[in-house]
Parts: C-alpha cells; sequence; structure tokens
C-alpha cells in the first residue's frame, strides 16, 4: 500500500510474546477502535530457528535443562505460540468490538513484516529485542528502516487520546507524516503538535509539548541517529 | 324490710358550680400521670436503677393510659440524660467476614461517614493520578532500566562472547539456542558434517560452554525479576501512600479526639495500600505485567472504606426513648440485608441494618409484651441480649442452627438499654408463672389501677385530664356541665360512685363522639348533653341482644312477671357481656320442696349449666337452713331450684339470695310479689352480701317495667353493700323520684323476704323458736313437720324390718 495514505483502515500489528508484544497488541486494538479499521495480526515462525533446529549439536537451554531439540519440536512449539497469538489477537479486538484477521508466516521475521505491511496502512509492532528489553530489537530496527507502510514502534502501551507531536519537514514523507498525524489527533481532542525538523532531540521536545506520540518522517532521519532515538525515547514513535 | 333508696342514692350528681372554670380550655395540660401512685414508683425505681435485670414489666387493662404513662415518666428522666453514642460498622480489614463496630459520640458518625463518602470519590481518581505522575513514572522507568541494563549486560556479554565463536544466540519458544553462522547464515547440516572432527568437537564444546553459562544467567534472572518487583512494588507503595496521606490528612485533624476512628483511618491507610493495584486501570502501570483485577473500579471494593451508621444520635441532646411497633426478630436486634447479584444474594457490612435495641442503647426501650412474645423468637432474642449485655446481629436461620452458609458474623454492640413491656395483668402473671427468666430479667412490675379514688384531689385533676384529651385528639372543649356528665361517666365505668376510671381511651371515645356531635349541632362546646347524647348512643348502637332479648320477654317467649305473687317463684337477676355492651336481664327462679334428706339440688348444676360459684351459692341453702331451722333434728326436705327458660349456664352466686327467697317462699307457702326483683348472695348466716354489676341488673328489671308500664309498686332489692355502687341512669333516677320504681337496699335475708312477701320474717325467740304467724315461723313449722313425719316413717320402716327378721 504505497503512495499516500488518506485513512487507515487496516491495521497490522506484529505479533511476539515479549512484554512490548503485548503493549503493541493493546495499542493497536485501541487504535483500530478508535479509527475504526481492521486489526490484521501476524505472527512469523522465524525459518532461521527451525533450521537451526536441525543441527544436531544446538540444544535449547532454560533455566533448569538443557534439553534437545529437534525441527518437529520446534515447529509444533511455534504453532502452539501462533495459536496463542492468534486467541490473543481475538480476545484484545473482542474488547474494543473490532474486526479481525490473523495470519502466520514463516521466513525471516522482518522480511515478513515488511511485507505484509504492504497491505497495511499503519504497522504496529514492540520495540524492544527479546534479550536487551532496554534495546531496540533487530526486528523492529529492520522494520523502522524498511518498512513500506508507517511503523508504531513502542515499548508501553499508548496512553488514550494523548496529544500527538509531529516533526514536520516538506520531504514527501514528511507530508505524510503530518497527515498521519492529523489523522490520529483527529481521534483525540488534541491538535498536533509540530517540532522543528532541526531538532536535536525530538523525543524530548515532544514531552515538552505534553505528546504521548512522536511522528518522525523515514527520510528525515539519519538511521544510526533514528535508532539512537528510537533506543533512548520512551514515548511511542511512529515511522513515517 | 331494708331501706328504699332515694335519688341521692340512686347517682352521683355534681354541680357544675362546683368547678372554678368556664370550659377545659382554660385548663392547663396534665403533666404527669394521675391516680396511679402505686405504678410511679415502681416506674422511679426500675428508670432510677440502672443496674442488670431492672427493667420493667407496666401491667394493666388497654386503654388505662400505660403507654401515655411511661412515655411521660421516660421522656422526662430521658430529658435529663446525656444523648447516647452513634453506633457505626466499617469494614474489618483482617477479617472481612467480621465487621468492626464503632461508638462514637453522638453526631460522629454521620459525620465520618460523609467524610469517607468524600474520601472514596476522591480516592478513585487521585491514586491512579499519583501514578500517572511524571514523578512516579521516572523513579519506575529508573527502575526498568536498572532492571533492563542489569539483563541487557549479561546478554550483551553472552552474545559478544557467541559472535567470537561464530555462534549465534537465538530465542526459541521454551528457551535460548546457540547456533553456528557461517556467513550470515545458520549454518546447514550438510556444512556441519562436512567440519572435520576436531572442528565439530571444539565446536559443540563451545555450544556447551555457552550454554552452561546461559543457563546460570537464566537462572538469575528470577531472582532478579523478585527483586525488582520488591523495588518497584516499594515505589509503588510509597507513592499510593503519599496519595492516601493527603487525602487523609483532613479527616485525621476532624476526628483526632476519637481514638478508634483514628484506628480505623489507619487501617484504611494501610488498605489502600496494600491494594493500590486494584484502584489503576491495566496498562497504566508502566512496565507492570501483573494482571489487574477485573472490576477494579468496581463498587464493591471502594465499598469497603464507607461507614455503615446504624444508629444517628446527632441530633438529639438527650438519652433515646424508642418505641417498636412492630417488635419481630430483626427489628429488634437488627439484621443483615443481601442484594441480587448475577442470580445470587451477596451482602457486606454496608448492609447491616440497625434493631430498635440499637437505636434505644444507652436509654430507653418501649415494647407491647404480647407483641414480643407473639413474634417468633423475639422474646427469646430480647432475652438473650439482656441477658448478655449485647446486640449479635444474626438471623434467625443461624440462631436456630438450621442455617450453614457463610454470612457476615458483625462484631457485638454493649447493650445498656431500660426495657419497659406493656402488657395486661394476666400476661403479666403468666411471665411470672411460666417463664423463669422474667423475674430475673423484669425485676420491677409497675401495676396500673384501673380506677383512682373519687376525692377532692381527683376533683382537680380530672377536668385537667380532660382538657389534655381533648387537645390530644383534637376535640371541642367541654364546658363545666360537659365535664361533670364525663366524671359522672367515670364513675359509672367503675361501677363505684367513690371510684373514678383510669381508663383514658374509653373517655377519650365518648369525648370524641361527643365532640361530633356537638359539632354536627353548630356548637362550639360540649354540653351534658352531648356527652349524655353520646353515651345513649352508644348504648343504642350496642344494644341490639339486649333489644332482642326484652322482646322475647314482652312477646311471653320467656316468662317473667312483673305483677301478681307466686309461690315458690321470683325474679332474679343477671348480667351479660355481649361484645362491648354489658347489660341486666331478668331471670325466674322457682323452687320446689318435698320430704327428704335435706338436700337442695340446683338443676342447673345437675346438668352441667352452672359454675362453681354457682353451686357454691346453692350449697350455702343446705347450710342455712340446717343452721337456723333444724339445730337438733335432721333437715328432712329436699328441694329444688332452677333458672327457668336459661339455656347457655349460670354462674357467679349473686343469684343465691333470689334462690334463698324461693325456697323460703315455697317452704312457708307464702308467696312473693312478682313486682320485685332481687340480686345478691347469701352466707350461711342469712347475711345479703355484695355482688356486681348492679346497676345493669336494676336497669335491665326496670326497662322491662317501663315496657309494661310502671305501676309504682315494681323495685329491686339489692345488698347494702352495693349502695355505693349505684350508678344509675337518669331514667332510673327519675322514675324513683317520682315513687315509679323503687330500689331497696337489704342487709340480711329477712328484711328481703319482708320486703317480698309483705309479711313479718319473725325472730327467734331464746329457744330458737319462731313465731308461728311469722315467715320464720312457718319455715320452721313445715321443716319440723317434715322431720317427724320423716321420723315416724323411719320408726316405721325399722319396725317392719325387725319384724322380718324375727
Amino acid at each position: 500500500m504505497t503512495g499516500t495514505p488518506l485513512a487507515i483502515r487496516r491495521i497490522l500489528i506484529a505479533m511476539d510474546r515479549s512484554r512490548h508484544g503485548s503493549a503493541a497488541l493493546e495499542t493497536a486494538a485501541e487504535l483500530a477502535a478508535a479509527l475504526r479499521a481492521e486489526l490484521a495480526g501476524l505472527f512469523v515462525e522465524d525459518a532461521e530457528l527451525v533450521a537451526a533446529a536441525k543441527l544436531s549439536i544446538v540444544r535449547q537451554v532454560d533455566e533448569s535443562s538443557v534439553s534437545d531439540v529437534g525441527t518437529d519440536q520446534i515447529e509444533q512449539q511455534l504453532r502452539l505460540q501462533a495459536g496463542q497469538a492468534q486467541r490473543d489477537l481475538a480476545k484484545a479486538a473482542r474488547s474494543v468490538r473490532i474486526e479481525w484477521s490473523f495470519e502466520s508466516r514463516r521466513g525471516k521475521v522482518a522480511e515478513q513484516v515488511n511485507e505484509a505491511a504492504k497491505a497495511a496502512d499503519l504497522v504496529v509492532i514492540g520495540k524492544g529485542g527479546w534479550a536487551s528489553p532496554g534495546r531496540l530489537g533487530s526486528t523492529a530496527l529492520q522494520v523502522s528502516a524498511s518498512c513500506a507502510a508507517p511503523s508504531l514502534l513502542l515499548a508501553h502501551s499508548m496512553v488514550r487520546g494523548c496529544r500527538v507531536a509531529v516533526l514536520s519537514d516538506e520531504s514527501p514523507s514528511g507530508i505524510r507524516a503530518r497527515q498521519i498525524a492529523e489523522i490520529l489527533a483527529a481521534a483525540t481532542v488534541h491538535h498536533p503538535r509540530f517540532i522543528d525538523a532541526d531538532s536535536r532531540d525530538p523525543a524530548e521536545e515532544a514531552l515538552d509539548v505534553g505528546a504521548g506520540l512522536l511522528v518522525l518522517p523515514r527520510q528525515s532521519a539519519d538511521p544510526v541517529d533514528l535508532e539512537a532515538l528510537l533506543v533512548r525515547s520512551h514515548l511511542p514513535v511512529l515511522i513515517v | 324490710m331494708g331501706r328504699e333508696l332515694t335519688a341521692e342514692d340512686l347517682a352521683l350528681h355534681l354541680d357544675p358550680d362546683d368547678f372554678g372554670f368556664e370550659t377545659t380550655e382554660q385548663l392547663q395540660d396534665l403533666e404527669h400521670v394521675i391516680g396511679q401512685p402505686r405504678a410511679a414508683e415502681a416506674l422511679r425505681l426500675a428508670v432510677g436503677l440502672r443496674r442488670p435485670g431492672y427493667n420493667l414489666f407496666v401491667a394493666g387493662p388497654q386503654g388505662a393510659g400505660r403507654h401515655a404513662m411511661v412515655r411521660i415518666f421516660l421522656e422526662e428522666r430521658a430529658a435529663n440524660e446525656p444523648a447516647a453514642e452513634d453506633v457505626c460498622y466499617v469494614y474489618n480489614f483482617q477479617i472481612p467476614s467480621a465487621p468492626v463496630s464503632l461508638k462514637l459520640p453522638a453526631g460522629h458518625g454521620r459525620a465520618l461517614a460523609v467524610d469517607m463518602d468524600v474520601f472514596v470519590e476522591d480516592l478513585a481518581s487521585a491514586l491512579p493520578a499519583a501514578f500517572e505522575t511524571d514523578r512516579h513514572r521516572m523513579s519506575r522507568q529508573v527502575l526498568e532500566e536498572e532492571y533492563a541494563g542489569r539483563q541487557e549486560e549479561l546478554f550483551s556479554q553472552l552474545r559478544t562472547r557467541a559472535r567470537a565463536k561464530d555462534l549465534e544466540v537465538m530465542r526459541a519458544p521454551a528457551g535460548l539456542m546457540f547456533v553456528p553462522r557461517r556467513e550470515g547464515q545458520v549454518l546447514t547440516p550438510e556444512a556441519l558434517a562436512k567440519l572435520s572432527v576436531e572442528e565439530r568437537e571444539a565446536l559443540t564444546k563451545e555450544v556447551e560452554t555457552l550454554q552452561k553459562e546461559s543457563q546460570d544467567i537464566l537462572r538469575q534472572i528470577p531472582t532478579w525479576e523478585r527483586e525488582h518487583r520488591a523495588r518497584a512494588r516499594d515505589v509503588d507503595r510509597e507513592t499510593a501512600s503519599q496519595a492516601v496521606d493527603h487525602l487523609l490528612l483532613a479527616l485525621r485533624q476532624t476526628h483526632a479526639d476519637v481514638p478508634q476512628v483514628i484506628g480505623f483511618i489507619d487501617a484504611v491507610r494501610e488498605d489502600v495500600i496494600q491494594n493500590h493495584r486494584l484502584f489503576l486501570a491495566s496498562g497504566e502501570n508502566p512496565g507492570d505485567e501483573t494482571p489487574q483485577v477485573a472490576d477494579v473500579r468496581g463498587l464493591p471494593l471502594l465499598r469497603r472504606y464507607l461507614v455503615n451508621v446504624l444508629v444517628d444520635q446527632g441530633g438529639s441532646s438527650s438519652a433515646p426513648v424508642v418505641y417498636e411497633d412492630n417488635p419481630n426478630f430483626p427489628n429488634l436486634l437488627g439484621r443483615v440485608e443481601h442484594r441480587a447479584e448475577m442470580g445470587a444474594l451477596v451482602t457486606d457490612f454496608n448492609l447491616i441494618r440497625a434493631g430498635a435495641l440499637h437505636r434505644a442503647n444507652g436509654g430507653y426501650i418501649v415494647l407491647d409484651a404480647h407483641k414480643v412474645l407473639s413474634q417468633p423468637f423475639a422474646w427469646e432474642g430480647l432475652k438473650r441480649a439482656l441477658r448478655s449485655a449485647e446486640i449479635r446481629i444474626e438471623s434467625i436461620g443461624h440462631v436456630q442452627g438450621m442455617v450453614s452458609t457463610v454470612s457476615l458474623e458483625p462484631e457485638p454492640i454493649p447493650l445498656d438499654v431500660k426495657v419497659v413491656l406493656v402488657g395486661n395483668h394476666r400476661l403479666c402473671h403468666s411471665l411470672q408463672a411460666m417463664e423463669p427468666d422474667f423475674a430475673d430479667l423484669f425485676k420491677v412490675v409497675a401495676d396500673i389501677d384501673e380506677q383512682m379514688p373519687h376525692d377532692a384531689h381527683a376533683l382537680e385533676v380530672y377536668p385537667q385530664l380532660l382538657a389534655t384529651l381533648t387537645r390530644r385528639h383534637k376535640l371541642l372543649h367541654l364546658d363545666r356541665s360537659g365535664v361533670t356528665r364525663m366524671i359522672e361517666h367515670a364513675a359509672r365505668i367503675t361501677g363505684d360512685r367513690e371510684r373514678l376510671t383510669t381508663r383514658v381511651r374509653d373517655l377519650g371515645e365518648v369525648m370524641t363522639e361527643a365532640s361530633h356531635l356537638a359539632g354536627e349541632a353548630g356548637r362550639s362546646i360540649v354540653t351534658a348533653t352531648h356527652v349524655r347524647d353520646a353515651l345513649e348512643a352508644r348504648r343504642y348502637r350496642a344494644g341490639r341482644i339486649r333489644t332482642r332479648m326484652q322482646e322475647q320477654i314482652l312477646r311471653g317467649s320467656v316468662l317473667i312477671d312483673t305483677d301478681g305473687e307466686q309461690l315458690g317463684q321470683i325474679n332474679g337477676l343477671a348480667v351479660l357481656q355481649v361484645g362491648g355492651d354489658s347489660f341486666g336481664r331478668p331471670s325466674r327462679i322457682t323452687a320446689r320442696v318435698r320430704m327428704g334428706d335435706g338436700k337442695v339440688v340446683d338443676i342447673e348444676r345437675e346438668v352441667e349449666l352452672s359454675g362453681p360459684s354457682h353451686s357454691k351459692g346453692v350449697l350455702i341453702l343446705s347450710s342455712f337452713f340446717a343452721g337456723r331451722y333444724a339445730m337438733d333434728r335432721p333437715l328432712s326436705m329436699s328441694a329444688s331450684i332452677v333458672f327457668e327458660q336459661s339455656y347457655g349456664g349460670v354462674d357467679g352466686d349473686s343469684a343465691s339470695s333470689a334462690e334463698l327467697y324461693a325456697l323460703l317462699s315455697v317452704i312457708s307457702g307464702v308467696p312473693i310479689q312478682q313486682n320485685f326483683a332481687v340480686t345478691g348472695s347469701v352466707n350461711q348466716l342469712g347475711r345479703v352480701q355484695a355482688i356486681g354489676g348492679v346497676n345493669e341488673k336494676i336497669e335491665g328489671f326496670f326497662e322491662l317495667c317501663r315496657e309494661r308500664g310502671l305501676t309504682g309498686e315494681q323495685g329491686v332489692l339489692i345488698p347494702s353493700s352495693n349502695v355505693h355502687n349505684l350508678m344509675l341512669r337518669d331514667e332510673v333516677v327519675d322514675a324513683v323520684e317520682n315513687g315509679q320504681f323503687h330500689v331497696y337496699s337489704v342487709d340480711t335475708i329477712d328484711e328481703g323476704i319482708a320486703r317480698l312477701t309483705g309479711q313479718v320474717a319473725g325472730e327467734a325467740d331464746a329457744d330458737g323458736i319462731y313465731p308461728p304467724d311469722t315467715i320464720n315461723g312457718k319455715v320452721q313449722r313445715r321443716l319440723q313437720e317434715m322431720a317427724e313425719k320423716r321420723e315416724a316413717l323411719s320408726e316405721t320402716g325399722r319396725r317392719r324390718g325387725e319384724g322380718g327378721e324375727s
């Protein structure tokens, strides 16, 4: 879904079992309800994980045991996770009474999310990595860098009806960022706050103006700076 | 012959001019109860003696002003005593099923409840708001980052070391996996197989080493998480405590002088802090994965901080005086209500409801004894409360052990109350005889007298009593004549000119009806005429049976003579009580005599239509005859007495003199004049004794004579000892005054028989012999004849018997 979005009708939620994933699902459901959009859940069975399970020297380690793991076992566990993800999605959707769909794919996670994002107007994803909750996860990083749809990365649930801050420039993505910000702001009582494109720390400025969401044009940010901002910011960040 | 009574003897006639007022409007209300010195003394003792068991039973007839008397006493006493305490129930934070009671100074309960309502309202928003402040968020984020940083550092080291060995740490569904990579791709099984044995062993060793290290890290994570959660909890508690302390600050200051309230506030504070999570919506607590309670914002959570004011004495400055009109078990002892929720009945301490004992605690409670005893378990509950000196709120089902479901067990409340039971004498005596606990719990009985002396003091206070009733019932006031008539009626109710009734209800009813008649006549004052008319109207309304019975006599269905003379026949007088009407009715009594063994046969008794008193009266007659006429020989007559046309049974001995007159008549052969009727009992010495209902009896015979036509010869014989009871209606008094009717008082049978027969009764000489031409002489002679005949018959029989034997 390329081009300038005039409306957000389909929100893709990339589901995993992390705590950021739970916050992402809750926020995605509330946004879908506020925008009257469909919520599309995506669970990706990591193909690398399946491939790794074929190696005889690889074991699965938890705090109490080291166990052999085979392809069948991994696939079964991933199916169970997908089933749980679908149930979580259904529950969240029911709680806000929205339409929903669910899809499970196999492949590289970021690739599959980016692929699915082509049919969505907005992607919501937890930003944390599984092994280091304070850091930006690899999937989130890849999605933020290359996703076709606007990508909302968050660590905590977005406060309902919060003020939206948008870093505005005149680039194509900057214009889209404003449009998206307007759409999101329309669901609240607040007008969007605009932050100077030259701002050194947009996240800090967004907090200063009382915003609960920062909208950034992807093209205006240096990838390294963007990663640093995403890591540093406690605000949900929407990359457009 | 007895004494003929004059009109003055027949009724009390007060002179209206003796009263120094025009109408009762000029009189003040009575501020005390009149005519009850004994009951008043009992009340004073019971009310003044605040010791266990000194509760009071006020015994007296209905309408005697029992409740008014108790009310006046108690309210006067209570006015000088301090207000009772408020009683509240609050949540028990340790044992939720046992709500805690608070006894607070009057007025504090309501104030505390209002304060807690505000607190609860504020708490619902203030606590979430406190958790949304930057300060709290930052505190939690610092913790989160510390925790994340700690994990990150370890995993980062692990990842770095793994990468140094060309291994990638991957998250598997149930743990971690260390996967060898080559050129960014996961090593395939084929590639792994191509490695040399040494390389594969080295790789395997590296993997195993990392697996072990990672396992050590993973094992620490739960401990870290616990530590992290504990620190997060501390931060949350700190935030919650600051928020709740701020809300409770004013409450603490307001109720600083009531330690119980401060204790309650401390408990509330601790509970709010302990359960602060329940006030927060899911997700509002940053980084918190703890599931929230589904109904965290629901009413049940907040209801626990409310205050249920059972008794609010805030508006009172005196001790409570409580009247419970429906003293059933829950109304007396309180109850726990339930409400339906999702098909189930639920309750909490806010649904505890006070009983009358709660409201009266520290003061007085007045209960109708009959109602208490007729309500299931109410008496038992009252006794238990008084014995234990505490009010324990339980359902009947639990008390009886029939229900075992979990319910609330509110903390019992110490009980200090004076219970006043009001009932009639019979109930009081029954309780004294049959209820072992009664004497312990109700040590004082106030015995209400239905009558008071008719003396100078009574004539002072009685008009005031009537004035009080007039105002209480919002009636027209009485003038002096109306007051006079009411006092005369008060004496008539007692059946004694020297007594006045204290049954104010009866007086009030007559006054209400008299006031109504006066109002209908367009008068603003009630006079004697209105009172008399009201009394006559009452008599008429209640007189259907009386009229029917009189009609039966007038039509000859029931035989009663009111003129002429008959041997062995006399008019007795009976009193019938039908509904609210009491009236006299003449009854024909006849006697027959023959030779026999000295027995007087009471036919009523033989057919079991007489009561024991009547039978006793008849048996006395045998003794009279034997003692007076047959001292030296056997009484050889056999007599029978019957109440003619009596089918409903008779009791009482008030006809025994009439029966004796009938017997004297039939034995002596001297007829009795039928224009007389007789009442009075007689002892075996021939003295005529007092009876009840004398007024109704005289009036009953008078009305019959009146209907047949007063001849000037008709009259009634009554015992002299009943003269002071005479309060006859004006109609009778007028007839006597005009010589159309007569009332005679007699002391002895001789006086009576002389009046009834017109002949001299006769007095015995020193040998016990009566003059032959007197009644007694004729009786004596007849009895002697019968004795002689009997002796002769006995002698003949004996001789025949002896001849037979020889």
